[in-house]
């Protein structure tokens, strides 16, 4: 009889210990989450390019794989520069501290639209106003760290692995409708390396893939690469707020 | 013993000169480097220049120095650069921002949304030798050329195989993939006019068309209302029937038992009565488009906004088309 007991409160045990608690925040995780948000906290600019996989709905139950990659140079307060290449793409947005633009080499057409006079805020406004998600603006937020620790029930630090050659830290969290995973350098620099987003929207979970690579920090960048001219014969087109 | 001390002095003293001349040994260094096994060829193997020292003319080619432009930057200047700063040809452009709220304008499958009195110039455009009308370009026309009881679009006859592009609120929708292609207007003849043209007199040809209580004048494809002392080309009223429409008129499949007749940025279906005006089918495809759209970019791609219809850039069988969106208001 005793070794029954004993049998069943083991299993409920492992029951309970195997299944991820709710609101469970391992302090490892934030500790590096922390780590790489202090040093772009530090930063005056950064340089790096990405190479971003998503999925994208083709049709109701079918979805497909897009492809881009960016090279993007930001510079303290209010400057930022990312050419995106892609499928039949070839876009680059500018931002000079007052405006942003919008240029496509594949068709010579251009749009402009008078921006807030910060980083932090332009990005918002970019996504809240046009819908464009500035790769790996999460991350430059001063509250990157602080903002994941409230949006997510669950974060931990999964272990050590290997990205591209390279040693990260692991770090994976989750809500009810969606997951994040970092692979984090376990460098000096603690910079993220891969970042995989999996949205569990219905009726199909989707993902979002970024990999970061030749990071720079703290150069000087001529003003020059965040100002745009058209081109000769580019058209200006309208850009539609959303709000 | 002797010759061993000599050697260790002439060491030592080696040694002292590379400790007082490190940036020659490095040069050295540096310098075979760059030459792969450079310290082993002779240096009398290559041969003494052949080429005679009274070959190059004695009147230089080279251009006077006097050609270069004497205001020329200094490194002087105030900026800190490596040149001072250039001497830009083409002029620094201030961009004008050109951004329009989808709030603003009238989408989805639904009407009462009045423009507006637009204040429209028609602008230099040629049209060609046209001697019924007698038209003024260069007047202002204060006149309402949108129709307010027109609907942007008629939703498809089948689903949509896939879910809408949500953007600001409302889901934009189309059967084809995006295949940009730059927008230019089309002219359907010297007889065509776009919204808001004014012309001073009318055909004879022009027929009288009255629909919920406003008088229309249509003439080869073109409704116009009076203004003034003359006409307004205004957009088609949906419902509208006329007996005749242009030949020029292109087939749009509808479904596969409905087609309708798209001439001049106008859809008719035809009836027992003659040809109906009727709201643009989404997901039909056209291939031109008037003047008078704006290209605008919604997301990733760029729509041709015409009126309150949205027509997506498409490529069909090799042909630049464009798809009628279908865009509604998000649950």
């Amino acid at each position: 009889m005793i070794k029954k007991i004993c049998f069943t409160l083991t299993i409920l045990f492992l029951g309970f210990s195997a299944y991820p608690q709710e609101n469970s925040k391992d302090t490892t995780a934030i500790l590096i989450l922390d780590k790489m948000s202090t040093l772009f906290g530090e930063l005056n600019s950064v340089g790096f390019n990405t190479h971003v996989s998503k999925d994208v709905a083709f049709a109701n139950n079918f979805f497909i794989k897009e492809f881009t990659g960016s090279q993007v140079k930001i510079a303290g307060p209010n400057k930022f520069v990312a050419k995106i290449t892609g499928e039949q793409k070839e876009d680059k947005y500018s931002y000079n501290g007052s405006q942003v633009a919008y240029y496509s080499f594949t068709n010579n057409i251009y749009t402009i639209a008078d921006a807030p006079d910060n980083l932090i805020e332009t990005f918002d406004w970019l996504y809240s106003d046009f819908g464009i998600e500035v790769t790996s603006a999460d991350v430059l937020y001063p509250s990157f760290s602080k903002e994941i620790v409230s949006e997510m029930d669950y974060i931990q630090f999964l272990g050590q692995t290997t990205v591209n050659g390279q040693r990260v830290f692991h770090i994976g969290c989750s809500n009810d409708s969606v997951t994040i995973q970092l692979w984090i350098s376990n460098d000096l620099y603690f910079l993220p390396v891969k970042t995989l987003i999996t949205y569990l929207g219905e009726p199909y979970a989707y993902q979002y893939e970024v990999d970061f690579s030749d990071w720079e920090f703290n150069q000087t960048y001529p003003n020059s690469i965040f100002d745009f001219t058209p081109p000769p014969g580019a058209k200006q087109i309208t850009w539609l707020n959303q709000k | 013993m002797k010759l061993s001390k000599i050697k260790l002095l002439g060491a030592f003293l080696g040694v002292l000169g590379l400790l007082i001349f490190p940036e020659i040994a490095e040069a050295q260094r540096m310098r075979a480097a760059a030459g792969g096994r450079g310290g082993a060829r002779p240096a009398t193997s290559r041969p003494a220049p052949s080429r005679p020292a009274t070959s190059r003319p004695a009147t230089s080619a080279k251009p006077k120095t006097t050609s270069r432009p004497t205001t020329r930057a200094t490194n002087s200047s105030s900026k800190a650069t490596l040149n001072g700063g250039s001497n830009r040809v083409s002029p620094k452009t201030t961009n004008n921002s050109k951004v329009s709220s989808i709030k603003d304008n009238k989408v989805g499958n639904t009407t009462n949304n009045r423009v507006g009195n637009n204040n429209i110039n028609s602008g230099n455009k040629n049209i060609g030798n046209n001697n019924r009308v007698n038209i003024d370009n260069s007047r202002n026309v204060n006149v309402n050329v949108r129709n307010t009881n027109n609907r942007a679009y008629r939703p498809p006859y089948r689903p949509y195989p896939r879910p809408p592009y949500f953007y600001g609120g409302f889901g934009f929708s189309c059967f084809r993939p995006y295949y940009y292609h730059p927008y230019t207007p089309f002219y359907w003849g010297p007889v065509w006019h776009p919204w808001g043209f004014f012309v001073a007199a009318l055909a004879t040809t022009a027929i009288i068309v009255s629909i919920e209580n406003q008088q229309y004048h249509y003439d080869q494809g073109v409704f116009y209302v009076q203004e003034g002392d003359g006409y307004v080309v205004v957009e088609a009223p949906q419902g509208a029937t006329v007996q005749v429409i242009p030949s020029e008129a292109k087939e749009v499949e509808v479904s596969p038992t409905v087609n309708n007749y798209y001439y001049g940025n106008t859809y008719y279906e035809k009836t027992d009565g003659g040809y109906t005006v009727v709201p643009p089918p989404a997901g039909a495809i056209v291939d031109v488009l008037p003047e008078g759209g704006e290209e605008v970019k919604v997301g990733d791609q760029t729509y041709v906004k015409i009126g309150d219809t949205y027509y997506l850039p498409v490529q069909v069988d090799g042909k630049n088309m464009y798809e009628i969106a279908q865009v509604e208001p998000e649950n």
